[in-house]
């Protein structure tokens, strides 16, 4: 049976004859965090681009892709403003003692 | 020993006295010409209050770093001691709070070497794959869609944080790096102690990695 990877692949290679410079998806992996950070040329770019109307499964890919460093990046702000408010009082302690011990001695933290 | 300022009354000691610190570093003096100054000269209120006020930032981040609340201390610890160490030397060309953050970070991550955490393991079962022609393998998941309620936002949030820890440690600092904390690729290189293409290859795979572990989440919730 002509699987559906063997079709896309005959799609590719006769785009590719015709359109030298086309990425393959491997070639298109490697330029997705330059993609989603924003960090690449027009001319590139536009390559990226290209590939992209051209192969659904690696547009879907770099959209996933871009979500997920969003959300984790929302996730831990979310989680650091949510932190406590004050330094607990019996490490403000250790640290206050180590700098007395540990400036001479360089001793441990807890007096 | 905590009289040891002597009569110094700078303006940071009056106006923010009684004021909750929050995790902002504009809420704190920690900018104000005067306040560093005595920093520098040793001033021991000085010093405590910085441990408080900037104390609370720099330990949700030696948390997100470590993972865990008892090393999580140590580190704010160690940090604290260098600041006491190197505090004289600081100069003003950069924030008080940056340099602070950089110092913690270096905390951190001096322990996670000390401890071999930051090994790059093999994490190829959670990258993507492509055949011998350069075509992606394998299909396409559910498409990842934005969290509509305040129910999936914290559903998501929790899936999220959960699969960041299941990264081995090696990656998922780069991707606090670089993702959270907002260092450059550089700044990052530089203090993890790699090469900057090893780093864009780390934090590559650390997303991609986060992305195959998040995936299933949308699976259930559907997408829309
Ligand atoms: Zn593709």
């Amino acid at each position: 049976m002509i699987t559906r990877h063997r079709l896309r692949w005959r799609i590719q290679h006769w785009l590719e004859a015709r359109l030298p410079g086309l990425l393959t998806c491997a070639q298109f992996q490697e330029m997705v965090d330059a993609y989603v950070d924003d960090e690449l040329g027009p001319v590139v770019r536009a390559t990226v681009d290209f590939h992209m109307k051209t192969c659904p499964i690696c547009q879907r890919y770099v959209i996933a892709y871009g979500k997920v460093r969003d959300f984790a990046a929302d996730t831990l702000s979310a989680e650091e403003a949510e932190a406590l408010d004050v330094v607990p009082e019996g490490l403000v302690t250790a640290i206050l003692a180590a700098r007395g011990v540990g400036g001479a001695r360089g001793g441990g933290p807890n007096s | 020993m905590l009289e040891g300022g002597g009569g110094l009354e700078a303006g940071w000691e009056t106006d923010r006295m009684g004021a909750p610190a929050k995790t902002s570093p504009a809420a704190t003096p920690a900018d104000d010409a005067a306040f560093i100054a005595a920093l520098k000269a040793g001033d021991e209120r000085a010093f405590e209050r910085l441990v408080r006020d900037q104390g609370i930032r720099l330990l949700a981040l030696a948390r997100r770093m470590m993972r865990d609340e008892a090393t999580a201390q140590d580190c704010l610890q160690d940090a604290f001691l260098s600041v006491h160490r190197s505090i004289a030397g600081f100069e003003p060309h950069g924030s008080l709070g940056g340099w602070l953050h950089r110092i913690t970070v270096n905390a951190c991550l001096m322990r996670l070497r000390t401890a071999k955490r930051l090994a790059e393991t093999p994490i190829d079962d959670l990258l993507p794959d492509f055949n011998g022609n350069g075509l992606r393998l394998g299909e396409p998941r559910t498409e990842i869609r934005d969290p509509e309620t305040e129910l999936e936002v914290n559903r998501v949030r929790r899936f999220v944080r959960e699969k960041i820890d299941e990264l081995p440690d090696g990656y998922r600092i780069v991707l606090l790096l670089r993702d959270i904390e907002g260092y450059s690729t550089r700044e990052a290189a530089e203090m993890m102690g790699i090469a900057e293409g090893a780093l864009k290859v780390r934090l590559h795979r650390a997303r991609a990695a986060l992305k195959t572990l998040v995936e299933p989440l949308w699976d259930e919730m559907g997408s829309s």
